[in-house]
């Protein structure tokens, strides 16, 4: 007990200087707690928005978009391909089409054409009166998307959006029954409900179940087995979109890369491990600068502890002669000397982790907008980052988007923090005290005390 | 019984080698005040700190009451040292920032004693070396020199030591303090039955020991 009241009061034999290693210690210690802290929420961050990728990879003929545009259909070469890749624990396939009402289907869009719409008919009538009244022609209807799929039950993964079934039931995906499920709106358009028939290229469908997609173009939708749709559009074995989802997220990667070499560059293959990395990029630099910040300071403490503790034991190499000669052991001797290093660095750290928690959240918001501003400037042009993220979530639904908003993390600072500062102060104090240590152990008092 | 037998101490010197003690043998009887005289550099620090296990001989053997202590190391040397010898220096060597009576109790503190009775022990100690009550809590640098010799001699007696060693104990105090702090010594010597070697070079202090050795490059001069 002593020995430790003695190496405290050995703190202030040099006021000063104990003033000035204790400052030092302030700053490395509030420094490496923010840099942990920013570590920690920006780890956090990583793992969570890896947790909600999806382990969906959609592959699409190149230069189609959606449901729109060209491309060759998918073989069921490819298909069987995709399924014989490794680590594919299943594959959905879907095919995108659409009926336009009078002359494909008896069913009338619940979409009103509106101004927008008024547009495409005037272009496409060849008019050139820029001048031309707004009224529509009563003649034009928007046509209806119809999608085959061969897994209704996964069709969330399929480009639509979170699915729910308001009523009745989904259809078996491998049968090529005319069963079909349809949207909210078109239902209430058309007057059906469960158990009511309609047209559809010449061929007479039963609706099994309504569905609420939560928008207005996928409630006007119609969903059926995908055979179906082949066999009534006369496209068999073609499908606009294929659906692998890989048995784990871990091997996301490895399924997108094989399919890529497989197939060539006629298709398209994304997932989201490539928006989820997009987004994560800023992340993944904040992440290495706190680490090397947090070793550099912590390596710096040490540094400055050693050199003040070396100082000290050669400036006292007289004193540790005479405690050796009246009976003190090295270990008291040394014990004395770590004391007055844990004082100093204890000291520090309840300044720095004070310090630190305040400081925590607004560095990492620095760290944040730094970071995710030189990505947009550097890496995607205008929009950037916030552009490809935008664009990402609204293809997958409103939930991607929040996990991926990097912006949205948080310094979460708990009373741990306290503790995490003291371990890092004492650690600090333990490393740097060692090697003086080591010099007091080797003080002979007879040298020390001739030499007076 | 110090039984001194046949030691040397070489120290090695740029390419060769000094011999600081050659083939040194000498007795001294316990509550005896020995005296150590000889010129600078004649080795007297050399044997002192041998006599204190502070150095080892090169050679021979050093005795106390039967036990060779010139063998001794690690923890068993830390507690000799702490047990039975008492060191008093030139320049007092008391701890600057504890107080006259901190220093005194901390050879104790390292041997285990209880606060109370370090704290009794070494009030006792300052008044017998002749410090009065109320300089106990100052600190060495509010002390004068005769002072703070007084305050080491109590720190040296503390543990109750069988062998006191004092270099040059009054070279840094006037001859009439010199010869008080030498008086206290002999008497010390006496009462506690203990030996006390000094090294000096003051023949006039030397003539007040009971025995008086005196050293020439190393040997006993006769
Ligand atoms: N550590 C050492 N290394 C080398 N030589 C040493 C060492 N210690 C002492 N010597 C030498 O040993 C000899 C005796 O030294 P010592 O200190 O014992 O003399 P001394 O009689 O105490 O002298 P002084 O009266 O000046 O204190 C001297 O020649 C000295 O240079
Ligand atoms: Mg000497």
């Amino acid at each position: 007990m002593e020995v430790v009241i003695r190496g405290v009061r050995n703190v202030f034999r040099n006021a000063t200087r104990s003033l000035a290693v204790v400052l030092i210690l302030t700053v490395v210690i509030c420094f490496s707690l923010v840099m942990l802290i920013s570590l920690r929420a920006v780890n956090n961050k990583v793992d969570s928005v890896q947790s909600s990728i999806g382990t969906t990879i959609t592959i699409s003929p190149a230069g189609s978009r959606g449901t729109e545009g060209g491309g060759e259909p998918i073989t069921t070469d490819d298909i069987a391909k995709i399924k014989a890749t490794p680590h594919v624990s299943s594959v959905i396939t879907s095919l995108a089409d659409r009926a336009v009402t009078g002359t494909d289907t008896n069913l009338v869009s619940a979409i009103d054409p509106g101004t927008l719409g008024q547009r495409f008919n005037r272009n496409r009538s060849g008019s050139t009166n820029s001048n031309a009244p707004a009224a529509p022609p009563a003649t034009l209807k928007l046509p209806i998307t119809v999608t085959g799929t061969s897994d209704p039950s996964n069709i969330q993964v399929q480009g639509i959006s979170t699915v729910t079934l308001t009523s009745g039931k989904w259809f078996d995906g491998a049968s090529s029954a005319n069963d079909a499920v349809i949207g909210t709106t078109l239902a209430t358009k058309n007057t059906l409900v469960v158990g009511s028939t309609f047209t559809l290229h010449d061929a007479t469908f039963t609706v099994v179940g309504i569905e609420d997609a939560g928008n207005q173009f996928a409630n006007n939708g119609v969903i059926i087995p995908i055979t179906t749709l082949q066999n009534i559009t006369t496209q068999a074995g073609q499908v606009t979109s294929v659906y692998a989802v890989a048995d784990n997220l871990s091997n996301l990667s490895d399924v997108q890369t094989a399919l890529t070499s497989s197939l060539g560059t006629k298709v398209d293959i994304t997932s989201q491990i490539d928006q989820a990395n997009q987004a994560l990029q800023p992340l993944q630099n904040i992440q290495s600068i706190s680490l090397y910040s947090l070793i550099g300071a912590l390596v710096a403490g040490t540094v400055i502890i050693l050199l003040t503790m070396v100082m000290i034991v050669r400036e006292r190499r007289k004193e540790v002669g005479v405690l050796k000669a009246i009976g003190a052991s090295n270990f008291l001797i040394s014990t004395q000397f770590m004391v007055e290093s844990f004082t100093m660095s204890i000291i520090g750290a309840v300044a720095g982790t004070i310090a630190g928690v305040f400081l925590s959240t607004p560095v990492l918001n620095a760290l944040l907008n730094n970071a995710s501003a030189s990505t947009a400037s550097t890496a995607a042009g205008p929009g950037g980052f916030g552009g490809a993220a935008r664009g990402f979530a609204s293809r997958f639904g409103g939930q991607a988007a929040s996990a991926f908003n990097i912006k949205s993390i948080q310094a979460n600072v708990g009373w741990n923090i306290l503790g995490y500062g003291l371990l890092i102060a004492l650690a600090i104090a333990l490393i740097g005290t060692l090697f003086p240590t080591l010099l007091i152990t080797r003080v002979r008092p007879a040298d020390v005390i001739r030499g007076e | 019984m110090l039984t001194v037998s046949n030691i040397t101490k070489e120290f090695p010197s740029g390419d060769g080698i000094v011999k600081a003690v050659s083939n040194l043998s000498f007795k001294v009887e316990n509550g005896t005040f020995a005296a150590i005289v000889g010129k600078s550099g004649s080795g007297k620090s050399t044997v002192l700190n041998m006599l204190g296990t502070l150095d080892a001989p090169t050679s021979g053997e050093i005795k106390v009451d039967d036990q060779v202590i010139n063998k001794l190391s690690g923890s068993k040397l830390t507690k000799y040292r702490r047990q039975k010898i008492g060191f008093i220096f030139q320049n007092y060597q008391l701890i600057p920032n504890l107080t006259a009576i901190e220093n005194v109790m901390l050879p104790m503190e390292f041997n285990g004693l209880p606060k109370k009775q370090r704290l009794e022990r070494a009030t006792e100690l300052l008044l017998m070396v002749g410090l009065t009550e109320e300089k106990h809590r100052r600190r060495p640098t509010r002390l004068s020199g005769g002072e703070q010799q007084r305050v080491a001699i109590a720190r040296a007696l503390t543990n109750h030591p069988r062998l006191i060693l004092a270099d040059e104990p009054t070279g840094n105090l006037d001859s009439k303090t010199g010869k008080v702090i030498i008086d206290l010594l002999r008497d010390l010597a006496r009462s506690q039955d203990v030996t006390v070697i000094a090294v000096t070079h003051d023949t006039a202090i030397a003539k007040l020991a009971d025995v008086q050795f005196t050293l020439k490059d190393g040997e006993l001069e006769k």
